[in-house]
């Protein structure tokens, strides 16, 4: 089932680096604006994270069957149904492939800026951009989340608008999400002080966003449960 | 006047303990609700081993609905289902049962995006009893392109690759939905043949459901007929071809005992309405093994469907001076005469 899900997935994994990379090469493309990086590195890029973590949640449940009983649609539903898998397993492998991979288009996505842009690791500590990565992830991870639960009760349109709407909503106000932010203001070296304040912080803002994704996860898992088919 | 009345002995979910014996699959009294659609309203079934059993029925009369629960792919409301002897409303046993059964819906459905030897690899992962000669066999049978991409097979191909990986599972059993609609004849004929081939030669049982009535009679043992979410009728189809008779009563044009019955009265035992003395005089005289299945009524004239002694219910109306002829039903005349739009 892990490999069925990764071969469903690995196409938007492509094209999302593609057009990550081609959004890396418009971010960074000028080396002296230090502030802009910022700027960007700050709001546009986590956003576009989200994005990925949104669309990769998508071809969910409801996407995939006939939101009336009893109709019959043309998707791959009915025959993973049959076969010898509990809806509980069947979900949640999903879910994890998809999560992994919105993480990993992220992690990829940030090896690639750094290695295709020697002066973003010139002006860049690799602890703040460990922070960043780390102040990312818990967040993207809800916001895949948040859309794969609302893939389970509405169609792929409604479902990425719903959730880029619930995400979008959220990213400016909700602490965690500010984080890095901060990290990314925090180009300069840090005090030993600062640095514990900022994984500490981390650390704890990335476990309320993986207990709440989880939580998410087995709603989804409840709901897919309970769906007929 | 025309009125129409479908009739049956035993309550719809009465089944005779004999029919149960050997059953692979025992359905009773289920109800299943889709919104404000019902689906099923008291179903009971049995299929049983080694056979081809088919399912027929008009469109949305709940044949797919069934399908799906024994899949567990949905929960009855109420109602009860055994497959292999396992529950299948347990969400364990219902494993279980995917574990040996093989299915093939009606869009012959796959997963997308993958080429056919991507797909029949991931399917095979999955069943440890896996037949690889059996898979060799049917991929040069069917002349599957391996490297084709499912999305871009044709309807027939696609249908095969299902069959395919439904039956080189070792499947016990193959649930097929609508397994040749939309195929050219000559797929239609392959696919028949390989499910025939197979049953004769494994202890495969086959639930389908089908509304290309001449496949049945040429492929199934048996056959159950729904209407509105209930079985009508059930059995062996040599059964049904030898007990079940169409009995045509013909009283004289001035005899107006049929007609002048403006109140139904019910047919013993039935439950359903009588529109003359006469019908109600001698469905109770109806030996305990033969059912009035349907009746149909025009003016003078009477068309009953009785499966059983069909001769003693010619003999009761020719007592009455009524003039009678019994004939043979063949399935598709059954079909339309217990799925026909109530009047």
């Amino acid at each position: 089932m892990w490999h069925r899900a990764w071969i469903e997935t690995r196409w938007k994994v492509v094209l999302m680096l593609l057009v990550n990379g081609l959004i890396g090469a418009l971010l960074i493309d000028d080396p002296a604006s230090g502030a802009v990086w910022r700027q960007r590195f700050g709001t546009v890029l986590p956003m576009i994270f989200c994005v990925n973590g949104i669309v990769l949640a998508g071809s969910g449940v409801a996407s995939q069957v006939s939101q009336k009983p009893g109709q019959t649609v043309h998707t791959s539903m009915l025959f993973l149904l049959s076969l010898p898998i509990t809806r509980r397993r069947l979900v949640l492998v999903r879910q994890a492939t998809g999560a992994l991979a919105a993480m990993g288009v992220v992690l990829t996505t940030l090896i690639g800026y750094a290695v295709a842009a020697p002066e973003l690791r010139a002006v860049v500590s690799p602890g703040i951009a460990l922070a960043y990565v780390a102040s990312v992830l818990p967040v993207v991870l809800v916001a895949y989340a948040v859309s794969a639960l609302l893939a389970t009760v509405l169609d792929q349109l409604w479902q990425t608008y719903a959730a880029m709407a619930v995400v979008g909503s959220v990213l400016g106000g909700v602490p965690p999400s500010r984080l890095w932010r901060v990290v990314v203001e925090a180009v300069s070296p840090l005090t030993s002080r600062q640095l514990t304040d900022i994984w500490t912080t981390i650390g704890v803002a990335g476990l309320v966003c993986i207990l709440f994704s989880a939580m998410l996860s087995f709603t989804a898992v409840g709901v897919v449960q309970r769906k007929p088919f | 006047m025309t009125s129409h009345q479908h009739t049956a002995r035993k309550a719809p979910g009465e089944l005779h303990d004999t029919d149960r014996r050997g059953a692979l699959i025992v359905l009773t009294d289920v109800y299943k609700q889709h919104g404000s659609t019902t689906a099923l309203q008291g179903l009971s079934l049995t299929v049983p081993r080694g056979a081809i059993f088919a399912l027929l029925g008009p469109n949305g009369c709940g044949k797919t609905t069934t399908l799906k629960l024994l899949l567990g792919m949905n929960r009855p409301d109420s109602g009860t289902g055994t497959v292999f002897g396992l529950r299948m409303e347990d969400e364990r046993d219902s494993v279980a049962i995917r574990q040996r059964t093989g299915f093939v819906s009606e869009t012959k459905e796959l997963f997308q995006g993958l080429d056919v030897a991507t797909t029949i690899r991931l399917v095979r992962d999955m069943y440890p009893r896996w037949d690889a000669s059996l898979e060799r066999e049917l991929l040069t049978r069917f002349v599957l392109p391996p490297r084709q991409k499912v999305a871009a097979l044709s309807k027939g191909m696609r249908a095969k690759l299902a069959l395919l990986v439904a039956c080189c599972r070792r499947a016990e059993l193959l649930i097929l939905d609508e397994p040749t609609d939309g195929l050219d004849p000559a797929a239609a004929e392959q696919m028949m043949e390989t499910l025939v081939g197979m049953v004769a030669e494994t202890e495969l049982t086959v639930l389908l459901s089908s509304h290309h009535l001449h496949e049945v009679e040429r492929m199934a043992d048996g056959a159950a007929i729904m209407r509105e979410g209930r079985v009508v009728l059930h059995g062996e189809l040599d059964e049904l071809r030898q007990r079940v008779r169409r009995v045509e009563v013909r009283f004289s044009a001035n005899d107006t005992s049929l007609a002048s019955s403006e109140t139904p009265s019910v047919i013993r035992g039935s439950g359903v309405p009588a529109h003359s003395d006469m019908l109600s005089d001698v469905t109770a005289l109806l030996p305990d093994a033969t059912d009035l299945l349907h009746t149909v009524q025009r003016g003078s004239a009477m068309t009953l469907l009785v499966r059983g002694e069909a001769e003693v219910v010619a003999q009761e109306f020719v007592a009455r001076g009524a003039q009678v002829s019994v004939h043979a039903v063949p399935l598709r005349e059954l079909f339309l005469l217990l799925t026909e739009a109530r009047a």
